[in-house]
């Protein structure tokens, strides 16, 4: 029994791994930069300095502190055309366009000369002598610039050809900026004809060390350092305690409840398979079973919590209206009183689960031959049903147990959304939709554990219920 | 079977006794029904977001806002009702002297005055060093206060009068239409809660004003970079105790996605001042903000009265709550002009959209009054630019571009646009090319008003042979459609402000870069000049002579499709006195009078 | 238990058994309608006529619709001045039965018109017979293009997942952890071959991938991918000759396959499908069909491996065996046909499931397809007093699932061995 146990913690931890990889690779792929979206808030403001070389100051700043100016893993396999360091491009917009830059033209030693031409031209056009018509220069800046994040061909031409119509406007600005804008273009030429896509061909793999944002980052979370929200900096296990409460409340009495009435209700209709009552709640448990929750929930909310159809039964929304100092007893009452359509919704369609595999359980054990036995030796039909019928067909319910953490998790999700709980599905909903990669990384964690603790629990009340169970066939 | 159908009646029953026990048992709930509502002196207010943190240098968000509000008092505040700059910490308006001579000449100084009553909770009276130590928070390049630096960066100094400390001025580099309503905008800390050690006692202000001795700081000072971890910790931002300030209220309790609840100090040092200033009221003995994101179940709420005052009810809401009497028995309803203005933006620099005819006759095909009138049930006011008619030096000789499919037309073809291969689509040869005239709007995928704005033009752009796309992306990817400058159209809002409009951020070629906020592709030196002179000119004629050009110059261009302002949505509970007001969020609990019965 | 081999009239017996359960077989004829609906829906509602005389010429604006969109036909130009449909100046028109598409707009009719509330419509033939939405949308229009994107997603997920699901799901039955054996040169080989393969196709072709067309460029990627594998196994096959690098290696299928489950299964499947979604520039109902199909497939290779367990020792599996078919071919001749019915089980209640979170999902407002019944539904929590559309899209998820519900049911007790004994 320990070396299962250990063995379990061994997959748990192997789990983990591979749940760390999947998230973390998900908020690598997925579109926008959350250092940009923590700093968005300065565009709404009027400024002479928030120009661009400032807001590249602060980028870097805060890249930094979110640690994402390092390497993304601990190795990287690429193509021969692509430079070791790139990362080092700190903004995610230029890194993205260089890197496209070496996807068309393979040449890492153009496409840098390229970008250092194009920052050389930047900071000249920034700084120039009044004598240069502002027109030219204003319509010139402003396309070179769109080159910081224009990569296509065509894109790139139509720029080019812009700003040298701009630049030829003015014969001052002709005078400053004629050299780097042949240059520039140059570059650029040269990445075209000088392109060795074949390069790509050619496998590299860049060994980053473990100074990477993954390390860091899983490290972390091992010593339980999870890291800040990116959306108001509070420490992601803070948010997501706030969030649990609820989640574990509703979800304990909605499964607490499911079990308490779907496990009578199914040995009953079981036991007496076929009869008006077996038939009436197979087919409503079916229905059940069947209902939409976010319909039923929308529905309840529709109908049940505002006086708009006159039946004004319950509060609407969250979880209280009473303040975190009313008496305890006011207090737990109130929540009650919010809770009870969600836990509602929670619990039918698990009842509905349940109550279903219940029965079949118990339909199964009825023809088996010890119990026609004990049957035949005379032991009376209650204690038949309770003693023999009722530990026997609890199997299917056990196996239940491993699926009822994750998927009271993922329920959650429906249930807090339409009722306005701030629980965990809330917040998940909130942070996938926000990019808050730090709290989605965490509840991907928290629910893969959950999963494996619950098929843990299920495996270790498998063999407490029946000796039979050895856990080296189990685990064979 | 029988005990389990017990077991679920004592349940319900249970749950049906616990709710009605709901109410603390009192003399007149003995004697008489008790009325849905509270009927104590508390404010609950509806907020339709969670505030990210109540720490005010280092937030932007809205919400924050109107929950600091009632902890933090600023220099000068506005009016909610006039709109104007009225003091709150401060006595009066400032002294504004343009500086002569010095390091900062040709910049302006303000100087102000505190109340002499101003003290602090622990009795301290509230002096230039707050308002000093505020403004060295604000510089402090480690405190990640970003935003509202960028906007105070012209301060430079601080000087604190020697014989009376409530007496200071502030010196800044350069003219500013605004910048009196910025430096008067700035919440004032109090130093011994957020720096109980002294940490930045050894600094000056100017030492980080200047940008080069800031540099050195850096690196020379730790004290800025400990201080700025406490400072922008989650502790300072959300704990009872940490977040204080010189207004009426403290925190008491901030649980998440809950509420926010807010208790009035006994003896708060502007109780003197309350009767004079309206800007002092504090009337309320208890604001709670209830955190209610989703529109049904606040409409629920207001069914059932379980909140005494909300803004941004959705419009259809709206229009259905003036219908019910179960609500106007209770609430007064409000539709006030809100500071925003809604628009189209068009991408000036695309080969289809360069010519500013075909700009126009883009306007032509938008039925802005169908728009209000169907997405906005009328409760929206056209606009024709980006300054709001209510503002002094607002364009009058502008008249709004009119729905005409058949100006639209006329307009394309004169630009070119005819349909030479008959596919009920417009074409033109552009660079050798033959292009049809098809334009990709730019719609987020859950954003309700573009879609259905979209939608709207779906009908009408045909009609004069321009096809519509709606693309719908995931706001990420519009941001950065937005920032490559390769989408042609989209729908958005801008908010607005009461202080004299500061085109630069909007308008400016200097914003014109993937960043930056220009990103229709406006501009020319001529604009620029415009706005960078607005920017300076203290004079209102001169100021409006100049807005009036700017604005004919826009109308001409027509990067932007300006549709209209809407309307604030808010209802406020009868049983308090309250006006609502044009500023955001609408509504001030702390102005909040319950009525006498 | 069961005879041996399962002969047709298995089959004959399950089907025979199946349709005994008059429930089930009921259920089977109604989602044969839901499917007639789905694949008709634009010669049910649409704005376009079936039918119509315009200047004197005959036309069948409907059927045409499909040419033009294949590009084999151009409208005729009386159709393309302005866009709407209804406002043609035809001599004879004939309209579907529910004269609007899903995304017409009738601003005559909108701001939530009830289905007995006033229309202002020409005549009852355009009576917005399940009402409208805010903007004036035709729901009826909706539903039945909705019953297009349900039946859409349960199909094309589940086709997805049973492939995955029976491949894997098979493997690990029919092998289990001892029978797949390669020798040390095929396997090196095969491990390398994929890398390089990996390499060649994605990272290699990554700015083709991304910026190129994706489907035409994803072929050539998938292609190249294939062929670098077959090389090295072609080169695994010489090198096996060699003594040293013939020795067999046994691979675990059977523990590879489940732990991949098991951690697959970690993640409530709403989770990682927000998660994933969440990465997608332009999600739409199809990435959504696809990723569905990539979480579900974990139930229906349970089924496959338990039954494979069950047949790979039985009597004609070994005599397969025995007359010397490789092992591979036993499995997908023999083996896995023979296994096929049990999983239809697992695809009823996959499809049941993969409708209920597309619904999910549009009601959240996250992948945006043009009619969705989860879509609709939103607007009943945005808008309570549109009791329409609370109640006919959610009816129409509840029939459909309760449906294919019932067909998984029925199937289950087909398939149950002590039935299809006494029968």
């Amino acid at each position: 029994m320990f070396t299962y146990i250990l063995r379990r913690v061994g997959i748990l931890f192997l789990t983990l791994l591979v749940v760390s990889l999947i998230a973390f690779s998900l908020s690598k792929i997925a579109p926008g930069d959350p250092v940009e979206r923590i700093i968005r808030g300065r565009e709404n403001v009027g400024s002479s300095k928030s120009d661009y070389i400032n807001y590249q100051k602060i980028y870097a700043e805060t890249a930094e502190l979110l640690g994402l100016d390092k390497p993304t893993f601990y190795f990287e396999l690429t193509t021969a055309a692509y430079p070791d360091t790139l990362y080092r491009i700190i903004d995610k917009d230029h890194q993205n366009t260089l890197s496209k830059l070496i996807g068309q033209s393979g040449n890492w030693e153009a496409v840098e000369h390229y970008y250092q031409q194009l920052r050389h031209l930047d900071v000249l056009l920034s700084d120039l002598p009044p004598s240069v018509d502002r027109n030219a220069r204003t319509g010139m800046r402003s396309d070179l610039r769109d080159l910081y994040v224009n990569y296509e061909p065509n894109a790139i031409m139509a720029r080019f050809k812009r700003m040298k119509a701009d630049m030829d406007k003015d014969s001052a600005l002709t005078a400053e900026v004629a050299r780097p804008y042949q240059q520039l273009s140059e570059a650029y030429a040269k990445m075209v004809t000088e392109a060795t896509p074949a390069k790509h061909w050619f496998p590299k793999i860049i060994w980053n060390g473990i100074d990477n944002q993954y390390h860091n980052w899983f490290t972390n979370f091992l010593v339980g350092n999870f890291g800040y929200s990116y959306i108001n900096g509070r420490p992601v296990e803070d948010k997501l305690l706030d969030a649990l409460q609820w989640t574990l409340i509703i979800n304990s009495i909605a499964i607490l409840l499911a079990y308490l009435i779907s496990i009578p209700l199914g040995v009953y209709a079981g036991v007496h398979k076929d009869s008006t009552f077996d038939k009436v709640t197979t087919i409503g448990l079916f229905i059940l079973f069947s209902l939409p929750v976010f319909w039923i929930a929308t529905l309840l909310v529709v109908f049940f919590t505002t006086p708009e159809y006159g039946i004004d039964l319950f509060p609407p929304l969250g979880v209280t209206d009473l303040p975190p100092d009313a008496p305890l007893w006011n207090r737990m009452v109130d929540i009650a009183w919010h809770l009870v359509l969600p836990v509602f919704c929670l619990t039918y369609p698990a009842l509905a689960l349940i109550a279903r595999q219940m029965r079949g359980g118990v339909l199964n054990v009825v023809q088996l031959d010890f119990i026609r036995t004990a049957r035949a030796k005379g032991v009376g039909k209650q204690q038949v049903i309770w003693k023999h019928l009722f530990w026997n067909a609890l199997f299917p319910i056990i196996t239940l147990i491993a699926s009822v953490l994750p998927a009271a998790l993922a329920g959650s999700v429906v249930i807090e959304f339409i009722f306005n709980i701030p629980g965990m599905g809330r917040l998940t909903i909130d942070a996938i939709n926000q990019r808050d990669w730090p709290v989605v990384y965490m509840v991907l964690m928290l629910s893969a554990t959950l999963t494996m603790i619950g098929i843990l629990i299920a495996d270790l009340l498998y063999a407490a219920i029946d000796p039979r169970v050895s856990f080296k066939k189990k685990v064979a | 079977m029988i005990k389990l159908s017990h077991l679920l009646s004592l349940l319900a029953l249970l749950f049906v006794v616990a709710g009605c026990g709901n109410d603390a048992p009192t003399e007149e709930n003995t004697t008489e029904a008790t009325p849905k509502y509270s009927t104590e002196n508390t404010v609950y207010a509806r907020l339709p977001a969670e505030p990210d943190r109540i720490n005010p240098l280092i937030t932007t968000n809205t919400y924050s806002r109107a929950v600091y509000e009632n902890i933090f008092l600023y220099l000068l505040d506005f009016d909610h009702q006039t709109f104007e700059l009225t003091p709150q910490l401060a006595k009066a308006r400032p002294e504004i002297n343009e500086i002569t001579s010095g390091p900062f000449a040709g910049g302006v100084a303000y100087t102000y005055e505190i109340h002499d009553e101003a003290v602090w909770d622990n009795g301290t009276p509230i002096t230039g060093e707050d308002v000093a130590f505020t403004l060295k928070i604000l510089f402090n390049p480690k405190v990640n206060a970003g935003p509202a630096r960028s906007y105070l960066d012209f301060i430079r100094d601080i000087e604190i009068d020697a014989t009376n400390p409530k007496r200071f001025t502030i010196s800044t580099a350069q003219k500013y239409i605004i910048g009196e309503a910025a430096i008067s905008n700035v919440p004032i800390y109090p130093a011994y809660i957020y720096d109980a050690n002294g940490l930045l006692n050894d600094i000056s202000l100017v030492d980080l004003t200047d940008p080069a001795k800031q540099a050195s700081l850096e690196t020379t000072y730790p004290q800025l970079q400990e201080f700025a971890n406490i400072f922008n910790s989650d502790e300072f931002a959300r704990n009872k105790g940490k977040v204080m300030g010189a207004g009426p209220y403290t925190l008491e309790s901030w649980e998440t996605g809950q509420q926010i609840i807010l208790n009035r100090k006994k003896d708060w040092w502007g109780d003197q001042l309350t009767a004079t200033n309206e800007l002092m009221a504090a009337r309320p003995d208890q604001v709670v903000y209830k955190i209610i994101t989703d529109q049904t179940a606040t409409v629920a709420a207001l069914k059932d009265q379980l909140i005494d005052v909300t803004a941004q009810i959705d419009v259809k809401d709206f229009i259905d709550l003036q219908a019910n009497e179960l609500v106007t028995d209770n609430y007064n309803l409000y539709a006030p002009n809100a500071l925003q203005l809604y628009y189209i933006g068009l991408n000036t620099k695309d080969p289809k959209l360069q010519d500013k005819r075909v700009r126009r006759a883009i306007t032509h095909l938008v039925d802005v009054d169908q728009i209000i009138e169907e997405l906005f049930y009328g409760l929206g006011e056209r606009r024709i630019g980006p300054v709001a008619p209510s503002k002094p030096y607002f364009n009058e000789a502008l008249k709004p571009i009119a729905f005409s499919v058949a100006r639209a037309k006329a307009l394309l073809e004169e630009a070119g646009w005819v349909d030479s291969n008959s596919n009920g689509v417009v074409d033109k040869e552009i660079d050798g090319e033959q292009v049809e005239l098809e334009i990709d709007f730019l719609a987020t995928s859950n954003g309700k008003f573009g879609n259905n704005l979209a939608q709207l033009l779906e009908v009408t752009f045909p009609q004069a042979g321009v096809k519509l796309n709606i693309d719908r992306v995931e706001f990420t990817v519009l941001y950065e459609q937005l920032k490559t400058r390769t989408f042609e159209m989209f729908a958005g809002a801008w908010a607005q402000d009461p202080t004299p409009d500061d085109f630069k951020q909007i308008w400016h070629t200097d914003s014109d870069n993937p960043n930056g906020t220009n990103r229709v592709g406006f501009g020319s030196a001529a604009s620029d000049d415009l706005i960078d002179q607005i920017r300076v000119t203290l004079d209102e004629e001169e100021r409006a002579g100049l807005y009036k050009s700017f604005q004919q110059m826009v109308y001409e261009e027509q990067p932007y499709i300006f549709l209209f302002a809407p309307k604030e949505r808010l209802a406020i509970h009868k049983r308090f006195k309250a006006d609502p007001s044009s500023l955001r969020p609408s509504f001030f609990p702390r102005e909040f009078e319950l009525k006498a019965d | 238990m069961i005879q041996s081999a399962k002969s047709p009239s298995y089959w004959a017996l399950v089907s025979k058994q199946f349709k005994k359960n008059r429930i089930a077989l009921w259920s089977l004829r109604l989602v044969g309608v839901l499917l007639f609906i789905a694949v008709f829906a634009d010669f049910i509602a649409n704005d376009k006529p079936l039918y119509c005389q315009i200047e004197g010429k005959t036309h069948f604006p409907i059927a045409e619709s499909y040419l033009v969109d294949l590009g084999l036909k151009k409208w005729d130009p009386v159709f393309l001045q302005g866009g709407d449909w209804h406002k043609l100046p035809y001599e004879k028109v004939r309209y579907t039965l529910i004269p609007y598409a899903p995304k017409n707009i009738d601003l005559k009719n909108n701001d939530y018109i009830s289905p007995f509330g006033k229309q202002r419509v020409k005549s009852n033939w355009f009576w917005h017979r399940l009402g409208t939405d805010q903007l004036g949308h035709d729901v009826a229009s909706r539903m039945v293009h909705g019953t297009r994107t349900a039946m859409l997603v349960g199909v094309v997920a589940m086709s997805i997942a049973s492939f995955i699901g029976i491949f894997l799901g098979g493997l690990a039955g029919f092998f289990g952890d001892h029978r797949l054996k390669l020798s040390r040169a095929r396997l090196v080989l095969s491990l390398l071959g994929l890398v390089i393969g990996y390499f060649f196709a994605f990272v290699s072709r990554k700015y083709a991938l991304t910026e190129g067309n994706f489907g035409k460029e994803l072929a050539i990627s998938l292609l190249l991918f294939v062929l670098v594998v077959l090389v090295a196994n072609g080169i695994g096959w010489l090198l096996e000759r060699l003594p040293i690098l013939q020795k067999q290696v046994p691979i675990p299928a059977d523990l590879l396959v489940m732990r991949f489950i098991e951690i697959l299964n970690s993640i409530p499947a709403l989770l990682l499908l927000l998660a994933i979604v969440a990465t997608i520039k332009k999600s739409s109902i199809f990435h959504v069909m696809v990723i569905i199909g990539l979480i579900r497939w974990t139930g229906i290779a349970r089924f496959i491996r338990a039954e494979l367990l069950r047949i790979r020792n039985m009597e004609y599996v070994e005599a397969a065996r025995a007359i010397g078919l490789s092992e591979w071919r036993t499995l997908f001749r023999h083996a896995i046909p023979n296994a096929l019915t049990p999983v239809l089980i697992a695809i009823s209640f996959g499809i049941a499931g993969s409708i209920l979170l597309e619904a999910f999902i549009s009601f959240l407002g996250i992948a945006k397809p043009d009619a969705s019944w989860g879509e609709l539904l939103t607007h009943a929590r945005t808008y309570p007093k549109a009791w329409w559309m609370a109640l006919f899209p959610g009816f129409a998820i509840f029939i459909t699932v309760t449906l294919f519900n019932l067909i998984g049911e029925g199937l289950t007790e087909a398939l149950d061995p002590k039935r299809i004994q006494k029968s």
